[in-house]
């Protein structure tokens, strides 16, 4: 009986972890995602250094090198369907922010087709010249579940996948 | 003052009797795994090494579903893969019963507190490999993990880029991702040894691994399991697909439900609350348990110097030492010496001085004998009276004990800490029996202390119990704390035996002897 009592028990030990590997969990997704994702090098600019004019001559630094180099915050704004789904403002990685932009955003949508704009641009800065980078326009089918990523390339292209 | 357990540990045992009742009732005290839960863990985790290593060679960091796809279609290797995983699993599980039995016995503060928090990490790390285990698969579950589990990573300040940016992507994801994956899971074992290591350091004959008829019972078990059940294998991971409806493994992902309610934010901030209570719990949990028992004393002028009880001590404490003080010639060159901060005041050391000289503070053997006696001495005995020795670790404070007719509960701390003259002491004072109601030696709060009685008590194990007392009246039985019933069948069984042969206690003193060694002496 006891011998009995053990084996019951021990299928029903067993039973529990193989029931406990095949635990269902989570549900398919009703919404689709656009993910935004890129890395790529800011425009730079350069800053002045203002000198102490009593310095001697070969203290200071030669006009040419007289500057610090500063990488530009950008603004990345998302339109969905003409209206605005996200404005946000990118700055350059790392503690001095000085390294390249990343972007990484997952923004929910509902499926089917929509218009989908996107804007990349450096934040537009006092007596600097603009070199504006064309943003990203199209019609794109969302289907549940899906992911539609787009990608920005260094050159100011666009890719989308799938 | 025999110290008791936490009342936390109390209350959580009372929590857990119902339960701890129902898995006595169909495992037994031998085949019990939550008896030896931590030794099984270890089994278990050779098991997952054994399965694992073949695994190893046949998965391609290039194509890691395809590889695991191409394993489980292999019948022999199939099975390993079901057997690596069920292992694995049941490993944690092991842990987790480790870990509420260690809570349930009170055994998580003052020297215990390093096993206590080498555990943690020990767990901790478990789970981290096995997570990486199951990324490795790179199927959906994989890819919930993966994905999530990196979030927790963006929160920390190393990152200069959102380090989830290498899920954007299926292209993103290259082999030396999958590469790191693999090494860690086969590094971070070797970690796993020292701080095993460090988690058994502080006790002495540390047992790795179970008993004989445990290694097969679940070995066969798991091996069969895996054959019968093989381990689902869920669709490929695509990062540019919304995972749906997954099997989740609750013992390796169950922070994944947790993190999808709470955000990544909150389930930090539940993490971090949750280490830093079970992180500090040695120094709450047990305020008025063994945390607070003092450590044991040597009275040097009573030592022999046999080591006795540096061969009984559980937590290696006691050492022996060259005498510094009465170097008269008449006592030994060494004496035993106390290290307190090793001692949890288990009291095991006390039961092993002959001569009664260690012990924790009013628990040595000489405070037990007249602590005994004045109980012995307030009785009324009565022809077939039995003194019930009864560990307070274990039933011994059932209040159902002192309704009994006919039997003298007398609580006790550990049964390995009471000195066998003390047993003698109540059969001289008038019992007719002596019923002490140990733990099963599996499941001592003090690791050794049923062992050590039932070798002083029957073979002869340095204080032992005298050749003149008739081995016929006392009756050790080993019980989990939660059987209070059978061991009141026990004890009355016992206590009939005892009325109906009478013989041995008329007996007079000087001739009682240990009749069952005679009879084994008559058959050799």
């Amino acid at each position: 009986m006891a011998r009995l009592r053990l084996l019951f028990g021990l299928f029903i030990l067993l039973l529990g972890l193989g029931w406990s590997a095949r635990i269902p969990w989570g549900e398919s997704p009703a919404h689709a995602t656009l993910r935004l994702s890129w890395r790529c090098n800011g425009q730079e600019i350069k800053v002045p250094i203002a000198q102490d004019p009593n310095l001697p001559a070969h203290m200071r630094l030669p006009p040419d090198q007289a500057y610090q180099v500063r990488m530009r915050s950008y603004l990345l704004r998302v339109l969905l369907d003409g209206r605005p789904l996200l404005e946000k403002r990118i700055e350059p990685a790392g503690v001095r922010h000085d390294r390249p932009l990343s972007v990484l955003e997952e923004l929910a949508v509902a499926p089917g087709r929509h218009r989908v704009e996107v804007e990349f641009r450096p934040e537009p800065l006092e007596g600097v010249k603009e070199n504006l980078l064309p943003g990203y326009q199209g019609q794109l089918d969302f289907g549940a579940g899906r992911v539609q990523l787009i990608t920005f390339q260094e050159e100011g292209h666009w890719q989308l996948k799938p | 003052m025999i110290p008791r357990k936490p009342k936390l540990s109390r209350l959580l045992g009372s929590w857990l009797a119902p339960w701890e009742r129902l898995v006595s009732w169909f495992f037994g005290p031998d085949y019990n795994p939550t008896y030896q839960s931590g030794v099984l863990a270890v089994y278990l985790l050779a098991l997952v090494v054994a399965s694992g290593l073949p695994l190893l060679f046949f998965y391609k960091v290039g194509a890691p579903y395809e590889s695991v796809q191409w394993v489980q279609g292999q019948w022999a290797l199939g099975w390993l893969r079901g057997l690596h995983r069920y292992a694995s699993d049941a490993a944690v599980v092991a842990v987790f019963f480790h870990a509420l039995r260690m809570l349930q016995g009170g055994r998580t503060s003052g020297p215990r507190r390093r096993a206590w928090l080498s555990g943690l990490a020990l767990l901790g790390l478990m789970i981290f490999i096995g997570v990486l285990g199951l990324v490795m698969v790179w199927d959906e579950q994989g890819e919930k993990l993966a994905v999530q589990g990196i979030q927790f990573l963006a929160g920390l300040p190393f990152f200069s880029e959102p380090p989830g940016r290498i899920f954007a992507d299926n292209q993103a994801l290259g082999e030396s991702f999958f590469f790191m994956l693999i090494f860690l899971h086969v590094a971070l074992p070797l970690v796993l040894v020292f701080l095993f290591l460090a988690h058994t350091s502080r006790t002495a004959r540390a047992r790795y691994w179970p008993e004989r008829h445990l290694v097969r019972a679940y070995g066969w078990g798991l091996a069969g399991l895996a054959l019968c059940l093989p381990v689902p294998l869920a669709a490929p991971a695509d990062l540019l697909r919304l995972p749906g409806r997954v099997y989740l493994d609750p013992w390796y992902g169950f922070w994944l439900p947790a993190a999808e309610k709470l955000g990544t934010g909150g389930t930090l901030l539940a993490l971090g609350l949750l280490l830093l209570g079970l992180g500090s719990l040695p120094w709450w949990w047990a305020v008025d348990g063994p945390g607070r028992a003092q450590a044991s004393v040597v009275d040097e002028s009573s030592c022999t110097g046999c080591t006795q009880c540096v061969q009984d001590c559980p937590y290696d404490a006691i050492e022996m030492v060259k005498r510094t003080h009465l170097l008269d010639g008449r006592h030994s060159p060494l004496v035993a010496l106390v290290n307190s901060d090793l001692c949890v005041s288990c009291g095991l050391c006390a039961a092993s001085c002959a001569p009664m000289g260690v012990g924790p503070p009013q628990r040595t053997g000489r405070d037990q004998l007249r602590a005994a006696e004045q109980f012995a001495s307030t009785r009324d005995w009565r022809e077939g009276d039995v003194v019930l020795l009864a560990c307070r670790w274990g039933s011994g404070e059932h209040p159902g004990w002192s309704a009994i007719p006919g039997i003298h509960c007398y609580p006790t701390g550990c049964c390995g800490s009471i000195h066998t003259s003390v047993l003698e002491l109540f059969l001289r004072k008038g019992a007719a029996g002596v019923f002490v109601l140990t733990c099963p030696e599996r499941d001592c709060s003090q690791r050794e202390g049923p062992k050590w009685l039932r070798l002083r008590v029957y073979e002869d194990r340095e204080a032992e119990l005298q050749a003149r007392v008739d081995r016929r009246r006392v009756r050790l039985f080993a019980c989990p704390g939660v059987e209070v019933e059978r061991a009141r069948r026990e004890l009355l069984a016992f206590r009939q035996e005892l009325l109906k042969d009478p013989a041995g206690q008329s007996l007079p003193e000087g001739e009682l002897r240990c009749r069952s060694s005679e009879v084994q002496d008559g058959q050799t």
